[in-house]
């Protein structure tokens, strides 16, 4: 009896359990980049870059592959993507898919319809980052990866390496599903600009996206704002203007938190935005003595234009009626009760709503020099 | 099927002096060596010396013995000189008179019975015949040749004693009490074998050993019934726990340092006469990971190396599988630059990959089966074989990938490092390999824990398998992933260190 159940158990976990999809390297190829664009009879363009593996078996160990660009068409994204293998021949694999880049005429006309196959697909982690092109996105994954050969690997690198520069916000397809799931479907992607005759590229800026749709796009200081605002930011350059014109100090920042808290006070809701920079003097146009008066002076300084840079964010997502911010999370989790009268007209809420900036900074070192070098 | 087999064995009929039946011996000279040379079928081997007895000749000897197992020396200066000199009147206790005052040598006892006689013959004693008593003196002057004592091959240490095992028993008891000097230590003999009657010998330590499980050994042994024992391999397959595990249930070693420490901690050695490997019971499967020289380096950088011996069979044993998982089934869990250099790499070679990998890991099998196997000067040979043909022109010429070759490269390193348990390595190898073709990562973990709860079950000699791990016994674990310092490893004897007071009148 024993043996049986033990025999019974084994069978049901090899019978019902298991790993599909059994497929040999050598029997599929990958896509490292899509981009959607819409054509003149208005079917869905799907560009794919595709990685060509190196036959030769002399550079067996490098990942030198070569890539190639396909494209078909469709009704749908998925249609499209099927249509491919009257191109490609082989039945492609999205796993390491690196991003997806949006077109602008199909990011005016609709998002979510043609994401809705990468936000569904269960071969997709959700992990690769959603870009918005201007122009073709097409012309995106034509370009060349000046630093890699693989561009697709130089824009994912680029994506996390945005935590060090906060012009353009690094946004995963999960976080876009996040942005997208409330009611008004707001959200932001960062902006691609294919350049030097679509050679190159440049990611800066971003395009704020409402009900669903790219309606406005936003520049790289009001992105920062932006990122200060969500925390996303971990190290940055400030640029300080110094007493004389023309003279800058870079301060760069190392660490940044912020906190949103929403007070409702005689019927009025306001929200206060508190941001801890904290950073070093990276570098001095000008000999500034290094006494503590320098040091508020400019910390004073960077806490004024990083509270600009914040209120033009602002001004410009009350501009568009677009809770970028995610303000509501935070209205939503302190007064439970209001919200539920604030909840269907919540864009006129926030187009009218009051947001103070607070913004306490600390520079912390001066580096390794004292003074500037020649001066004492 | 396994349970009957089980059954038949635990069923231990112990072996009563069975009674053979008793032929007492003649009192005549002449027949008593015509009935032992017949018996031995007039083999040309077997010498007979007839003498007269004392000066006076008034008595005649015969002295019977196996040509090339007795000392020569011994017989011509302490056996027959003497015997040829007495002077003493022939009287009636006569065979003990010589025994007591003529023959010079340590080991000499009668025997009156047939049988008696022409077992000890056998074994390579020299049998006194005496005219007119129908006794006879067995001298033990053994003499065979042997090899010298050397540092097994097999665990050659950097730090700590060299000597191994040999073929000779006596040799090799003598090798126990020289690290062991203590009246605990039992050596209990044992002759199994119905045709080469061989000797094999307990060791344990009274009063460290459980006495229940020098009974199980003992009735363990009762009950093997084979014509010959040539390796103690076979007493290990007739009284191992679990006949059809692929896991071994009893440590071996060649080395009576690691014996004397098993012993201590209250395990039952097992010595076969003619084998240079003992074996060691109960035995749990840490030991397979542990090294002598774990004890005698200091403790930091052996346990540091124990650590990556644990991880060395995961390692041999599933890597293989694992690449096969990661590669045709969950292509999304490896990086993108590795993925890449992986297709790369993959690209027009012919087989699927669980064919290729099989196929490397049976090659692989092969090379290593014929090293072993080669005479050292053709050995090269197979080394250039092996890493140029099968390894570098394999790749170079398409056949198979470069990380296929790295894989299968590695979990063989790896299997080296256990080499008791190297071979139940391989099969897993092979096992998971076919498992995760078929089922991918999840056939991967399938294994790992069909193996885990196996090993769960597994016993030997009484004693969990697993253990300390399962059950838990956190205060083993000192002595399990991490080798603590030696004071801090309770001593498992129990016993207060010993000591180091230098006795009066001890000369080293």
């Amino acid at each position: 009896m024993k043996t049986l159940t033990a025999v019974m158990g084994l069978l049901i976990a090899i019978c019902l359990g298991g790993c599909w999809n059994n497929i040999d390297l050598t029997e599929t190829r990958f896509v490292t980049a899509v981009g959607i664009d819409l054509n003149e009879e208005g079917r869905y363009v799907l560009t794919v870059n595709v990685m060509k593996p190196s036959s030769g078996k002399a550079d067996a160990g490098g990942s030198s592959g070569k890539s190639t660009i396909i494209q078909s068409t469709g009704y749908t994204i998925f249609d499209a993507a099927r249509n491919m293998i009257e191109y490609s021949g082989y039945k492609l694999s999205y796993h390491h898919m690196q991003y997806l880049a949006i077109g602008t005429e199909a990011a005016k006309k609709d998002i979510i319809g043609p994401l809705d196959l990468f936000f569904r697909d269960q071969e997709l982690s959700g992990r690769h980052w959603v870009l918005y092109v201007e122009g073709k996105a097409e012309s995106l994954l034509r370009t060349k990866g000046n630093t890699n050969d693989i561009q697709p690997l130089k824009i994912n690198e680029q994506m996390i390496a945005s935590r060090s520069v906060g012009k353009y916000p690094p946004v995963r397809s999960l976080d876009l599903m996040r942005m997208l799931a409330t009611k008004e479907k707001v959200g932001y992607i960062p902006i691609s600009h294919p350049f030097k005759s679509l050679k190159e590229s440049r990611e800066a800026g971003a395009v704020i996206i409402k009900d669903g749709k790219a309606v406005s796009s936003i520049n790289e200081t009001q992105v920062r704002g932006l990122l200060w605002v969500t925390g996303k930011i971990k190290s940055t350059i400030v640029i300080v203007p110094l007493k004389k014109p023309g003279q800058y100090g870079s301060i760069e920042v190392l660490d940044s938190k912020a906190k949103i808290r929403p007070v409702l006070e005689n019927n009025q809701l306001t929200i206060q935005i508190t941001v801890h920079p904290h950073g070093i003097i990276g570098s001095l146009d000008h000999p500034i003595p290094m006494d503590s008066e320098t040091y508020k002076w400019l910390q004073m300084k960077v806490n004024q234009i990083i509270k600009e840079e914040i209120n033009a964010a602002v001004a410009i997502a009350k501009k568009n009626k677009a809770d970028i911010f995610g303000f509501h999370d935070y209205v939503h989790r302190k007064y439970p009760k209001e919200w539920k009268v604030w909840e269907p007209q919540w864009p006129e809420h926030f187009s009218q709503l009051e947001v103070k900036v607070n913004v306490q900074s600390k520079l912390l070192l001066n580096g390794l020099l004292a003074e500037q070098l020649g001066e004492k | 099927m396994i349970k009957k087999f089980r059954r038949k064995l635990s069923i231990h009929h112990i072996k009563q002096n069975q009674e053979s039946q008793e032929t007492p011996l003649q009192e005549d000279l002449q027949a008593n060596v015509t009935t032992v040379r017949s018996h031995f079928g007039f083999t040309s081997d077997l010498a007979v010396r007839t003498f007269w007895l004392g000066a006076n000749q008034s008595h005649q000897a015969s002295l019977l013995f196996l040509k090339g197992m007795t000392n020569q020396d011994v017989m011509d200066r302490d056996v027959i000189r003497p015997l040829m000199n007495t002077i003493g009147d022939l009287h009636e206790g006569m065979v003990d008179h010589i025994m007591n005052a003529v023959l010079h040598v340590s080991m000499a006892w009668k025997e009156s019975t047939l049988e008696k006689t022409l077992e000890q013959l056998a074994r390579g004693y020299i049998v006194l015949f005496i005219h007119n008593q129908a006794q006879c003196i067995i001298i033990g002057a053994k003499s065979l040749g042997q090899r010298s004592v050397e540092e097994p091959s097999k665990e050659a240490v950097i730090r700590g004693p060299r000597e191994g095992f040999i073929e000779t028993i006596d040799t090799n008891l003598s090798l126990i009490r020289k690290r062991y000097h203590n009246p605990n230590l039992q050596i209990e003999t044992y002759w199994i074998g119905t045709q080469s009657d061989t000797r094999v010998c307990l060791a344990y330590v009274r009063g460290v050993v459980k006495e229940e499980l020098v009974d199980e050994v003992r009735k363990r042994l009762s009950v093997i019934k084979m014509d010959a024992i040539l390796d103690s391999g076979y007493i290990e397959q007739w009284i191992e726990d679990e006949p059809f595990s692929i896991f071994p249930t009893i440590y071996n070693s060649e080395k009576p340092d690691i014996l004397v420490a098993k012993i201590l901690e209250g395990r039952v050695a097992i010595l076969v006469d003619g084998s240079p490997v003992a074996l060691m019971v109960p035995a749990t499967f840490q030991e397979f990971f542990q090294n002598p020289e774990d004890y005698y380096s200091r403790p930091f950088y052996a346990s540091f190396l124990r650590l990556l011996r644990y991880a060395a069979f995961f390692v041999s044993a599933f890597l293989p599988s694992l690449y096969i998982s990661f590669e045709n089934f969950h292509k999304d869990l490896v990086p993108p630059t590795l993925l890449f250099s992986f297709i790369n790499a993959r690209e027009g070679v012919p087989f699927p990959l669980p064919i290729e990998l099989l196929l490397m890991a049976i090659v692989y099998e092969w090379l290593r089966e014929a090293g072993v196997r080669m005479p050292r000067p053709i050995g090269q040979a197979v080394s250039i074989v092996g890493a140029l043909v099968i390894g570098e022109a394999a790749v170079s010429a398409g056949l198979v990938g470069a990380p296929t070759v790295i894989v299968i490269a590695a979990s063989a390193i790896t299997s080296f490092i256990f080499p008791a348990i190297s071979d139940v390595v391989v099969i897993l190898r092979f096992v998971s390999i076919f498992v995760a073709s078929v089922l991918g990562l999840y056939g991967n973990f399938l294994v790992f824990y069909m193996v885990a709860i196996y090993l769960c079950d597994l016993r030997s000699f009484g004693v969990p398998y697993l253990a300390p791990l399962a059950p838990l016994k956190l205060q083993d674990w000192k002595d399990f992933f991490i080798r603590f310092p030696l004071w801090l490893i309770k001593l498992s004897s129990g016993g207060s260190p010993s000591s180091l007071k230098k006795q009066k009148g001890e000369r080293s």
